[in-house]
């Protein structure tokens, strides 16, 4: 490996979706980059992984040792170790199969499915979606569309939300009159950005969304359409503000590419990271998986100077001007005990808990506001999405922890949709599952920004966070991207290959001239 | 261009009316074997003894006429990914046909080359052509593979193969031909529409994108 | 090792453009001429095919390379086999998707389609090969209408394909409903959709139900969104032909100055009728005038009119100048607004026809559905708070349909509304509106 270049502009420990876009935004530009990951595999906490990696993966963060560190060697301020301990980040993680013959049933499948460890859905015009065609990193990846927008109604049946123009003119489940009202409402969110058709200016900030509906005193369907699953915004701390652009966001989605307002990335989440990385790699970046950050060294100017990294068979260590690190590398003495969670569960099931009549797979949402104290995301992807073989459904659901256990936090949920305990012939029987929970990083990172003497040339990036789209990873691979680059446009969309030249330039345009038996003026 | 075939996909006084066909071809291979040489020789007729890696290129585009059908390949390299083992599952995925790479003159490349033969028909989709290609024929005076084993591994695992030089061009442009012939030749844009919708993705930048505010909740 | 991106510049890129359509149009114009050599020699061979082919793919507007085409191909039919000649067909069905593809608008691209699917299909090629099948035609029409679902050209020629290839219009009604569902604003589908019902009821009946389900259909539309129009025409072109439809036929002789009608209901025409005009000429009829009942036709003759000089120098014009089209405008005593009927000039038996293209079978204005439509939109409009024009001007219409008298008040109020409020803009329109209502109804 003696050909591995020293000196990079840019260091990123961590091949998650922030450091991913980072390492695209960066190699674009023409910075030299190195992007390491400790995983053999792609995407860090986002990557996305069939049954066995699946069970692979929670094995090998439950035997993590929960070694103490050298603290003291950290003391000493000319270098920090970093953290490579994940059973710091995960705290808990479990998972079972039903019985032994679906365990066997399943194994055998295992490549089939695709399970992701951040899933999530995309807001067609939301920033990662933007971002994606204005870099022509959509180049790389495929996506299908979240056919059924579902929520809860009052007697716990599961109802489709009819999204757009076209779908509300279809329903039969709305009378024509509420077809109406639901129209009326989505036409005067669209008109202007201060809602004025809607709401007084004063109260936007202090009226909440739920009540500005109840107020409009629609019937109760489309109350529960427009506060569960439009805005997805039933808290009274949501504020009318927040709902009505929420709701915007979802409205100006409809019908950019379809009738739904979110994609799924086909064959799964974790294929984000990989089309940045091989953006990256494509501008030049250097990729070295299965290696990681083991400490860094820093000058007496507070700047990281250098970096030891390792693997298996052999240390090495890089020179650079940046080091851009995932929370979960952070020095093992920045770790403290964090008490804000996220809570994840992976259900590998049977049936859909949605049928709908046209006999397609679907890709769904389902918000369940207040499934006891938190807010659950459910997403249902199957077949469709190339994630789980014909017959298989594969339900995500993630919130806030607010229990003991992250399986604590569903079990409600899992009670009302699939078959536990007393028999339901139409609910669907639960094949897989895994519980896990990790740090809230968002909040970890913002805990790390307030280190006084954090190096300046240091910059931390965060995980995974329990709401829908991946809005906050581009903005702040953007605002990382603005500190270290400040000059720098943010991805520009790259120049056709056609227009590339490759090889020696003046031998090129021989070739030109040559072709078409004329003079070359140009120049 | 100066390429042996012929080039672009446009209409023009030159073009014939005969259907498109578009395929995703990847290359996979050891460091070094050759294989953005292959790439580069195939599509722009260019050889460098010492090319540098090839930046900011996604992928490059040639076609190849077969009977009354243009095949067009997509040909994604793989930006020295593969390099430190680093190559995405990605990158092969939707792959329809492979050109998996050695150099006759290094044995172990042969052997990584059966690997990633094996990675493809485990990981890619059930129907990928893959080619064998034994780059650098133009080093036969160093060879380390013979011709008659490589032949019998490529029949064994039902592979076209050739030995190939992107320096001399030779069989350079016959192996994508008969990768080209291999092909299910259906239009790809018939194929997306006529065929139900559930299974075919949206691709974001491309052209499946509404016009505003045709079935939108924002019309008008 | 970190190699450098080398991009082309703007000047360069520009350069290599310019040179590869020089070449291009040099290629193109040579092909042409020997396209045009060839026409004038009547050279019908192979190599016309071929740079023809090449041309059309280029540019497939050529009108004359089509005709080209056509006149080789018909003197292949002469020498080559069957085999032979399906394979040639073929080969134009796919040189016309190439060609669409490049121009979905391209009239003789779409002629050239047509042409050779009857060509083919007059020699059952289509039973033998799928790209010449009818059936496979539509999948074809539903790609170009995926792509574009306002391509009017595509939807005539998915209308040509039914009709000469006997396709089921049931199962394209199910078609429209799909399209319409996906986007109700497009007017397209609708059209075809209207197109459909005419052939599928050609004089015949329409039962309630599917006069249900279209009401509800519209209804769907304009709830969701009263604001477009597509719903409301469709629903105007339905109910027009409704109100017409008790008219069953309206035949003018203008030879013997004869004037038939045929009804669908029963009733007298002599105690019932208010008035009659002919291109807006009034017919005064004399005091013992008769509608005579014959078999299942009142037919009057215009002799025994007060105003015959008048209608005698229409008659004459008509009749000499052979216009195609004379529009005849018909009172009732029920009210509201007159029946107004294009009657067309049948050049073989030099009659004026009208003929109702269906009627619905509970012919009774104030049937059931049609109230329950009304007070539908009523509903609506009460909703939007009397401010949407469409909903108005429907609602006006409609009470006008059902039972003038009963809610001519409300009809004037919305009319004034209208004219002062909502749609000033064309004042003038609605009141003159209103004038004629009450003129036609004193």
């Amino acid at each position: 490996m003696s050909d591995l270049p020293k000196d990079y502009d840019i260091i990123i420990v961590g091949t998650g979706l922030t450091e991913s876009i980072l390492a695209g935004a960066l190699a674009r530009i023409g910075k030299s980059v190195l992007h390491i990951d400790r995983n053999q595999f792609y995407g860090g906490e986002f990557a996305s992984h069939t049954l066995n990696n699946l069970m692979e993966w929670s094995d090998k963060i439950k035997r993590y040792p929960d070694i103490e560190n050298d603290r003291e060697q950290n003391d000493k301020s000319c270098f920090k170790k970093c953290n490579n301990d994940l059973g710091k980040y995960y705290t808990e993680i479990e998972y079972s199969f039903s019985d032994l013959e679906t365990q066997d049933k399943l194994l055998k499948l295992s490549r089939k499915f695709t399970l992701d460890l951040t899933p999530n859905i995309f807001y067609s015009r939301g920033q990662l979606i933007e971002l994606l065609i204005s870099s022509d990193v959509a180049k790389y990846c495929e996506f299908k569309m979240v056919s059924q927008i579902l929520t809860l109604d009052r007697d716990g049946n599961v109802q489709k939300v009819p999204t757009s123009r076209s779908e509300v003119f279809k329903s039969n489940k709305l009378g024509m009159l509420e077809k109406r009202s639901m129209m009326q409402f989505v036409q005067a969110v669209l008109k202007d950005d201060n809602f004025n058709e809607l709401i007084e200016p004063e109260q936007l900030q202090t009226i909440s969304f739920r009540q500005l509906i109840s107020n409009k005193k629609f019937p109760q369907i489309i109350n529960d359409y427009l506060i569960n699953a439009v805005a997805m915004c039933p808290n009274e701390k949501d504020n009318a503000l927040k709902g009505l652009n929420d709701t915007k966001k979802f409205l100006t989605s409809v019908g950019r590419f379809g009738d739904s307002p979110f994609l799924y990335s086909m064959y799964g989440a974790g294929e984000l990271p990989q089309c940045f990385c091989r953006m990256s790699a494509v501008f030049g970046a250097i990729y070295y998986l299965d290696m990681t950050i083991d400490k860094f060294h820093i000058n007496s100017e507070n700047r990281i100077e250098s970096i030891t990294t390792k693997n298996d068979k052999e240390e090495f260590k890089f020179n650079c001007k940046n080091l851009i690190i995932d929370s979960s590398y952070a020095p093992i003495d920045y770790f403290k005990s964090i008490d804000n969670l996220i809570s994840h569960c992976i259900l590998i099931t049977d049936k859909t808990i949605y049928k709908n009549d046209d006999g397609l797979d679907h890709i769904s949402l389902l918000f369940l506001p207040k499934m006891k104290d938190t807010d659950i995301y459910m997403i249902e992807t199957s077949y469709a999405s190339n994630c789980s073989p014909q017959g298989y459904f594969v339900v995500y659901l993630f919130c806030r922890n607010t229990r003991k256990t992250s399986r604590e936090n569903f079990e409600k949920c899992i009670e009302t949709f699939f078959n536990i305990g007393e028999l339901d012939e139409n609910k669907p029987n639960v094949l897989f599952s895994c519980f896990y929970s990790h740090i809230d990083s968002d909040y970890f990172v913002h805990e790390l920004d307030k280190i006084s003497n954090r190096p300046n040339n240091l910059h931390f990036v965060s995980g995974c966070q329990p709401k829908l789209d991946f809005d906050h990873h581009v903005e702040q691979a953007k605002k990382i991207f603005n500190d270290i680059c400040p000059n720098d446009e943010f991805m520009p969309k790259p120049p056709d290959p056609e227009d590339i030249i490759f090889g020696d330039e003046t031998e090129n345009k021989n070739e030109i001239s040559k072709e078409t038996n004329q003079n070359e003026t140009s120049e | 261009m100066s390429s042996q075939t012929r080039s672009g996909s446009g209409g023009g006084g030159t073009a014939s009316a005969s259907r498109t066909c578009q395929f995703k071809l990847v290359l996979l291979g050891e460091s070094s074997v050759g294989k953005s040489s292959l790439v580069l020789r195939f599509v722009k007729g260019q050889f460098h003894e010492f090319q540098e890696s090839t930046i900011g290129a996604a992928f490059l585009t040639q076609t190849v006429q077969i009977d009354d059908t243009t095949v067009k390949f997509e040909i994604w390299d793989t930006a020295g990914q593969e390099r430190y083992h680093s190559l995405a599952p990605m990158y092969y995925r939707g792959a329809q046909a492979a050109i998996v790479v050695y150099d006759i003159s290094n044995k172990e490349s042969f052997h990584k080359a059966q690997t990633w033969v094996k990675e493809l028909q485990r990981q890619a989709s059930p129907n990928i052509v893959i080619a064998l290609a034994g780059n650098k024929l133009d080093l036969a005076n160093k060879r380390a593979v013979s011709y008659e084993e490589a032949k019998q591994y490529a029949d064994e695992h039902s592979l076209l193969f050739m030995e190939t030089s992107a320096k001399t061009a030779a069989n350079v442009m016959d192996i994508f031909t008969s990768i080209a012939k291999k092909l299910p030749k259906s239009d790809v844009n018939e194929q997306a529409s006529r065929q139900s919708q559930n299974r075919s993705g949206v691709n974001v930048g491309g052209a499946n994108q509404n016009q505003q505010g045709t079935s939108g909740c924002a019309c008008k | 090792m970190h190699g450098r991106l080398k991009v082309r510049s703007t000047q360069e890129q520009e350069e290599r453009k310019r040179l590869e359509r020089e070449k291009k149009l040099k290629a193109y114009k040579f092909a042409m001429s020997e396209c045009l050599t060839r026409i004038k020699n009547k050279d019908y061979d192979q190599v016309g095919l071929k740079i023809s082919e090449e041309l059309l793919a280029a540019n497939p507007d050529i009108q004359t390379l089509w005709n080209f085409r056509k006149n080789i191909i018909e003197s292949f039919e002469k020498s080559l086999n069957d085999d032979d000649l399906i394979k040639q067909f073929t080969s134009e069905m796919n040189l016309t998707e190439i060609c669409l593809k490049k121009n979905p608008k391209s009239y003789g691209t779409w002629y050239h389609r047509q042409w050779c699917l009857l060509r083919s299909n007059s020699k059952n090629f289509g039973e033998k090969t799928q790209q010449l099948n009818w059936k496979n035609e539509l999948g074809l029409c539903s790609m170009f209408l995926d792509l574009d679902e306002r391509n009017f050209h595509c939807w005539r020629h998915r209308f040509f394909v039914v009709r000469h290839g006997n396709l089921s219009k049931k199962d394209e009604l199910e078609f429209t409903y799909e399209k319409i569902s996906s986007n109700f604003s497009n007017y397209s589908s609708w059209h075809y959709r209207s197109k459909l019902i005419e052939e599928l009821y050609y004089q015949n009946l329409i039962d309630n139900d599917i006069f249900e389900k279209e009401l509800n259909l519209i209804e769907n539309a304009i709830f969701t969104d009263p604001n477009d129009q597509s719903a409301w025409i469709y629903q105007k072109w339905f109910l027009l032909e409704h109100q017409q439809s008790f008219i069953k036929e309206l035949i003018l002789d203008c030879s013997s100055k004869k004037l038939s009608f045929k009804f669908a209901k029963d009733f007298d025409l002599n105690q019932n009728l208010k008035f009659v005009k002919l291109n807006n000429l009034d017919l005064k009829l004399e005091e013992n005038f008769k509608w005579n009942f014959e078999g299942d036709i009142w037919n009057g003759n215009l002799n025994n009119i007060i105003n015959r000089e008048d209608v005698d120098k229409l008659l004459r014009n008509l009749y000499e100048f052979k216009e195609t089209k004379i529009k005849v405008e018909i009172m009732l005593n029920d009210g509201g607004f007159s029946n107004q009927i294009l009657l067309d000039l049948n050049f073989e038996s030099n009659l004026y026809e009208f003929k109702s293209k269906f009627q619905i079978h509970d012919l009774k204005l104030d049937s059931e559905i049609l109230n329950k439509h009304l007070t539908n939109i009523l509903e609506l409009n009460q909703f939007e708070k009397e401010t949407s024009k469409w909903c108005l001007l429907k609602s006006i219409e409609l009470m006008c349909l059902i039972d003038y008298v009963k809610y001519k008040d409300k009809i004037f109020y919305f009319l004034d509304k209208l004219a002062s409020d909502i749609d000033s803009f064309r004042k003038n329109y609605y009141l003159d509106l209103k004038q004629k209502l009450i003129a036609n109804n004193q």
